[in-house]
């Protein structure tokens, strides 16, 4: 592995107890600050190739590497570390609906053991980042869609990570809204962050022009460094 | 530092999450508090009529005539042999004169002696109280031996109101036992379904505190401290309840119902709300833990 890989799959296969296959045989490599798009259709394996990713399951075979860093190798209480290094953005935002924009970012800096001011900083700087810096008291349910995934993003940058997850992101977005989403996820990529985002949005894959791996059934049928959606738009 | 960093945060997340989900804590506390008065009340029960069982045994003695024809002398000195029985307690030797003079005031109109003519047909007697109402037969069988007792005329214990006695007993402790039990299952089963309906909402809340790698610890620390202050203010709330409850009721029946005489034991009352509290808080602080365990495989 050279000294850029962020992240690698080694021969990785994922069995479910029912049988049913979630990878097979994955062997990819993501270097630092990539930008890179995982698309196919559902049940193709986007989710299980995630949730490996982050630690969320183990592979029935093979090696995951993280930061040069074996994850398969972590214990139990190692996990709430590892995953500091990484932000998740979801489909659905996952905000906590009792808490305000400032308590959902700040919460991420809280379980560092960070102190108030510095929360304080943190967390001011990631909401002005995704230009919310003036509804930080407002509750999930007073914002809109758009504004809540800004809040999401913010949670998930605001301990600056090395790596952004994203399951969707723009999935429940309207089109002008999702391209607000793109541009900021993008500012974050060129500043370094290396960023994984399973998408199912042909249009903002096709526009970004950005590494395309394509699942189906567990595996990867297609992997263009600067790909579209679909093999026949190339 | 870092420790104290997440108490701080965890007891500011306790205050705020017991202010904003107080819909959900008001029904914690309150399923707390019933199931533990139910459980402190059937507790009472059980020691009331351990202690009205206790009282009517204490009242229940064996009366012993002798012939009217034996002498004082004799009749005294059968005392060592009375005493000899087994489970003996106490006993009082009657004189027939005493005997008189008692039938006498229950006839506050008649004068007996006058009527009787000077004369008293009636036997000097012993009153023997037992330790247990169980020996009582025991003790009669022993003293109705014509051949050790020859003076003895006859021995009157109140057979039925004995053998009703020990039945009911017998079966009002396994009854309040078993009530007691009951109770304490169903509080278990209450505050722990509450608890877990509880946690269950706030899941998600868990799940993504998990994602933005906070430890176990950290996560439980509100959980934690919600469940302490649920479980202790709902004991405390049964305490109050029960203890003005327990009042109300033995004034009640002290000036309504004057043949019954309830337990007023102060340091019992104070043991059974000190155990409440203690049961309380620990239900609420375990209960809490047990529950997220599953929302924390993440």
């Amino acid at each position: 592995m050279n000294d850029n890989t962020m992240i690698q799959f080694i021969n990785v296969s994922k069995e479910f107890p029912n049988g049913t296959v979630g990878l097979k045989n994955i062997d990819v490599k993501i270097e630092e600050g990539e930008f890179v798009f995982l698309v196919g259709a559902s049940g193709a394996g986007k989710s299980t190739f995630t949730k490996l990713m982050i630690r969320e399951m183990m592979p029935t075979e093979g090696n995951i590497l993280v930061n040069g860093k074996s994850i398969n190798r972590l214990k139990q209480r190692q996990i709430p570390h590892f995953r500091r290094n990484i932000g998740f953005i979801f489909q659905n935002y996952r905000l906590l609906a009792d808490r305000t924009a400032f308590e959902n970012v700040a919460f991420a800096v809280e379980v560092l053991g960070a102190s108030k001011r510095e929360v304080e900083r943190k967390v001011d700087y990631a909401l002005r980042l995704v230009g919310l810096e003036d509804r930080k008291k407002h509750f999930p349910d007073e914002l809109s869609g758009g504004e809540q995934q800004r809040v999401a993003i913010a949670r998930a940058i605001v301990n600056n990570p090395q790596i952004i997850i994203a399951d969707e992101p723009t999935g429940n977005l309207d089109p002008e809204t999702a391209k607000g989403i793109m541009d900021i996820l993008n500012d974050i990529n060129i500043k370094g962050t290396t960023i994984v985002m399973a998408t199912h949005d042909a249009g903002i894959v096709n526009r970004a022009s950005h590494r395309v791996i394509e699942l189906a059934h567990g595996e990867i049928v297609r992997d263009d460094k600067q790909g579209g959606y679909n093999i026949e738009i190339l | 530092m870092k420790f104290f960093r997440y108490l701080q945060y965890g007891f500011r997340d306790t205050l705020r999450s017991l202010w904003r989900h107080k819909g959900m804590v008001l029904v914690s506390v309150l399923t707390v508090a019933t199931m533990l008065v139910a459980l402190g009340a059937a507790t009472l029960l059980a020691a009331n009529s351990d202690y009205m069982a206790g009282k009517m045994a204490d009242e229940l003695e064996v009366i012993v005539y002798l012939n009217t024809d034996v002498a004082r002398e004799e009749a005294l000195a059968l005392e060592p042999a009375m005493k000899a029985i087994t489970g003996f307690e106490s006993l009082e030797f009657v004189p027939k004169e005493a005997a008189l003079e008692e039938m006498s005031t229950r006839f506050d109109e008649t004068n007996l002696a006058v009527a009787l003519g000077g004369t008293n047909p009636l036997p000097d007697a012993y009153k023997i109280k037992l330790e247990q109402p169980e020996q009582i037969a025991g003790a009669v069988a022993y003293l109705e031996n014509t051949e050790l007792f020859p003076q003895v005329e006859m021995v009157s214990y109140g057979q039925d109101v004995v053998e009703n006695m020990i039945a009911l007993t017998g079966t009002l402790e396994i009854a309040c036992i078993a009530l007691i039990i009951g109770m304490l299952l169903i509080a278990l089963f209450m505050v722990n379904s509450t608890i877990r309906l509880t946690v269950a909402t706030r899941g998600e809340e868990i799940n993504i505190m998990k994602y933005v790698g906070a430890t176990n610890f950290y996560v439980r620390i509100p959980f934690f401290l919600e469940g302490l202050v649920i479980g202790i203010v709902g004991a405390l709330l049964a305490d109050v309840v029960l203890y003005f409850g327990y009042d109300a009721i033995l004034e009640y029946i002290e000036a309504n119902i004057s043949f019954i005489t309830m337990l007023n034991d102060p340091q019992l009352m104070m043991l059974i709300m000190l155990v409440l509290l203690v049961g309380g808080t620990l239900l609420g602080a375990i209960g809490s833990n047990i529950a997220i365990k599953k929302y924390l495989k993440v």
